[in-house]
């Protein structure tokens, strides 16, 4: 590879406006602002480390010590224990100096900046990092106390983002005490558009432990009141939606019963489960080869063999019956009782037997739903389903919690659908219409189409012929997809029947791959990911999936927009919304970015009028 | 052989220096595994482990030295592979010769963006940038040139904020 190849990224004069954009912006700015973390953090971070370091040290020094004060008067070993100590002494303080070096680096290189638009951190001295979130992506701001850096005095500023992780988006540890508040009423100001403007100067702020909170604050004359109650409070702040959702929800309002799970079903339907059906089925095959092995085997031996054969299954079987136990009490146990409600806020969980736990799920949370019938349950007509909700506050654990009804016939699928599924979005579809064939698709039809339908009907697009050998020879008129106005529609399983549905407007991002066989039979796969859940469309035509690409990544664009603006904004939230809008407008980036996207922005600073705001909010804004 | 191939959509190629330092990669990490692999081949050359068969003490290395060989061949074939290409609304990411694949992530769904480097990327003036959404399929962007990288973040930052004005 030659160096001298020219560069294709280099801007180019025939690129679109947007890419013209100089490459170094302003310099010098983005030098201001930059604060280090408390130069003890590496200790704190590393105490692991240290504790390492010391207990080698004092453990050898102590030992020497103890053994010259027992050896008492032996003149002998003097000298040799001194040049001992000498070599071992050197290369601790040699060990001890690299770990000051490098941990004196990682403090120089570990800087966060709470800048007008954004948080940013730089880490890293020879592997660099650089971190870079908007405040409309903040989910919550918390300060952290652990321990050791309580001991100094010290605390970490956690920053949540909703990016699906189980990491904080940003740490800043560790800071001062008051500094860290300092930084999280900033960060937590400068969200909710209290404070705007130029960052103040980090200056003042580390100074600043006799003037906590006021900097800045006082510093913005005219500014909109200090979200005063949002920064004292303890805790994590809560985010637009929640505190939209916590004006809606009426904690007293149990709401009306929808639907229970008797226990006999639950029972029968833990017994007929995947885990439990596959165990069984496992072991009547080991013991079925058992079985055989001992009939071929010549008279004498058969006894040992025989014996030696259940030995093997049972020790095979005892850690196998465990487990299978433990899988059918925890069924059991999750869905004891499981109680669906309807209320004002969304549908109302109640379940468990030893513990019982009660869950909300706000339809304007759920980002896609999941029906699932194993094949032991169809003579039943049972189904189970579960929903994909995004994070913070159904405690992230939605591995487990993600189950709205463990187990129902197809009437109570539906009515739990009608609550949490979005709207099916198929009025005014063709296919709605009323037809010479029989009546339209209704959004009960549709699901129950993707439920057991199979072949082209109803719209939907199924593997094609040619690809069905490559691991579809029985799902390959099953497996597809269909397109409502709102839905993706995701159908897979002949024997395990499933299906997904997925708002187009919650779609986070789309990956379109395709194999080597994949590319000889002209089919390739989809992933749509969702937040805490996505979808798989496998050996589907490929000029098919390419347009669903452009389609799923189009609405993933476009539909947030509407969504976040006329759904979720508190009135102080659009005013921000709009100053952020004229800012961005003012940029030069910012200024072609708007013209593309067809924004007018009016002289007096703010974006377009908002049309689509909710009842009410305008006059407040 | 038909691959995938959205119109209109012309991809920009990541730096070829992405090559270079991927060959460093590839032979450093290749030279550590061909050490480890080489032990038992010595310990039987000094009469150690003697008893060991000839073709594990050659096998091990040799298996290393094929690996490396195969590595080395695909890798600038894999870095051109690499591309993305800025739309309207998204930016596209490809990459993979075998298996192929195109991920888009909108403007609008972007959480945070990491910029990334260490020694060998920054003697080449390249940077790799992660871009964050809630979807939790993060997508990483290597061999961008520092420059380009610059762009691109504030470029994605602003468009952020724009696309969502954009009703």
């Amino acid at each position: 590879m030659s160096a001298a190849a020219p560069d294709p990224q280099a801007p180019r004069t025939d690129a679109p406006a947007d890419v013209a954009v100089p490459a170094a912006p302003t310099p010098g700015a983005d030098d201001a602002g930059w604060v280090r973390v408390h130069p003890a953090s590496p200790w704190i971070k590393g105490w692991s480390l240290v504790a390492v370091f010391l207990f080698v040290a004092l453990r050898d020094t102590g030992e020497r010590l103890v053994g010259s004060l027992l050896g008492g008067g032996d003149a002998a070993g003097e000298p040799f224990e001194m040049q001992a100590l000498l070599i071992g002494g050197g290369i601790l303080l040699g060990a001890l100096l690299l770990l000051c070096l490098a941990f004196f680096f990682s403090w120089w290189f570990t800087r966060f900046r709470v800048g007008e638009e954004e948080i940013e951190l730089k880490q890293g001295w020879l592997f660099r990092s650089r971190r870079q979130m908007k405040y409309d992506r903040l989910q919550a701001v918390d300060l952290q106390y652990p321990l050791l850096a309580r001991l100094f005095g010290l605390a970490a500023v956690k920053v949540e983002a909703a990016d699906g992780g189980g990491d904080s988006a940003l740490e800043l540890a560790y800071l001062r005490k008051a500094h860290a508040a300092e930084v999280r009423r900033e960060i937590l100001d400068r969200a909710s558009g209290a404070l705007v403007g130029p960052a103040r100067a980090p200056e003042r702020v580390v100074g600043a432990a006799g003037e906590p909170g006021v900097v800045g604050l006082g510093g913005e004359p005219g500014e909109a009141p200090s979200s005063q109650d949002l920064a004292t409070a303890p805790g994590p702040a809560p985010s637009a939606r929640d505190r939209v959702r916590g004006l809606l929800a009426d904690p007293q309002d149990e709401g009306t019963v929808m639907l229970r799970v008797p226990p006999g079903r639950l029972v029968g339907a833990v017994m007929l489960s995947d885990v439990v059906l596959g165990t069984v089925a496992v072991f009547a095959v080991l013991i079925a080869v058992v079985m055989g092995i001992s009939e071929v085997l010549p008279g004498e031996a058969t006894e040992a063999g025989q014996a030696g054969g259940l030995g093997l299954l049972l020790a095979s079987g005892l850690p196998a019956a465990f487990s299978l136990a433990g899988a059918v009490w925890s069924g059991l146990n999750k869905g004891w009782g499981f109680t669906v409600r309807t209320s004002g806020d969304g549908l109302r969980l109640r379940y468990g037997l030893t513990e019982t736990t009660s869950q909300t799920i706000p339809p304007g949370r759920v980002q896609g739903i999941h029906v699932i019938q194993p094949l032991a349950w169809r003579p039943f007509g049972w189904h189970k389903v579960k929903v994909s909700v995004a994070g913070y506050g159904l405690e992230g654990a939605v591995k487990d919690r993600d189950v709205a009804l463990p187990v129902g016939p197809w009437e109570d699928v539906l009515r739990v659908l009608e609550v949490v599924a979005p709207d099916a979005g198929i009025d005014g579809d063709p296919r709605a219409a009323d037809g010479p064939d029989g009546p339209g698709l209704t959004p009960a039809g549709l699901m129950h189409a993707a439920m057991t339908g199979s072949g082209g009907t109803h719209g939907f697009t199924h593997i094609p012929r040619r690809a069905r050998w490559w691991f579809n020879l029985l799902t390959w008129r099953r497996h597809g997809f269909t397109l409502t106005r709102t839905l993706l529609v995701v159908r897979r399983g002949r024997l395990r029947r499933s299906f997904q549905a997925l708002q187009h407007e919650r779609v986070q991002d789309v990956r379109l791959t395709q194999g080597p066989v994949q590319r000889r039979l002209d089919v390739a796969s989809l992933t749509v990911n969702v937040a805490g859940g996505m979808a798989r469309i496998d050996g589907l035509d490929r000029g098919v999936l390419e347009e669903l690409f452009e389609v799923e990544s189009r609405h993933a664009a476009v539909s947030r927009r509407l969504a976040d603006r006329n759904r979720w904004m508190l009135p102080e939230e659009l005013e921000r919304f709009e100053r952020r809008t004229a800012e961005v407008a003012q940029t030069e980036v910012g200024r072609r970015e708007m013209a593309a996207a067809g924004v007018v922005v009016g002289v007096e600073g703010s974006g377009k009028a908002p049309g689509r705001v909710a009842d009410g909010r305008e006059e407040r804004a | 052989m038909p691959g995938i191939d959205l119109r209109g959509v012309e991809f920009t190629p990541v730096s070829p220096k992405l090559t270079r330092v991927k060959l460093i990669g590839a032979v450093i990490g290749g030279l550590i595994w061909l050490a480890v692999l080489s032990v038992p081949l010595v310990l039987r050359l000094t009469g150690v482990w003697s008893e060991l068969w000839a073709w594990v003490a050659w096998g091990l290395p040799a298996i290393v030295l094929v690996w490396l060989l195969v590595d080395v061949v695909l890798v600038p074939r894999r870095v051109r592979a690499l591309g993305f290409a800025e739309r309207e609304d998204d930016v596209l990411w490809r990459e993979g010769i075998l298996v192929r694949s195109v991920k888009a992530v909108p403007y609008g769904r972007l959480q945070y963006v990491d910029v990334e480097d260490g020694p060998l990327l920054r003697s080449q003036g390249l940077q790799t940038l992660t871009l964050k959404t809630a979807g939790g399929d993060d997508l990483e962007m290597e061999g961008l040139t520092r420059e380009t990288c610059d762009r691109l973040r504030e470029v994605l930052m602003a468009r952020g904020q724009a696309r969502l004005a954009g009703l």
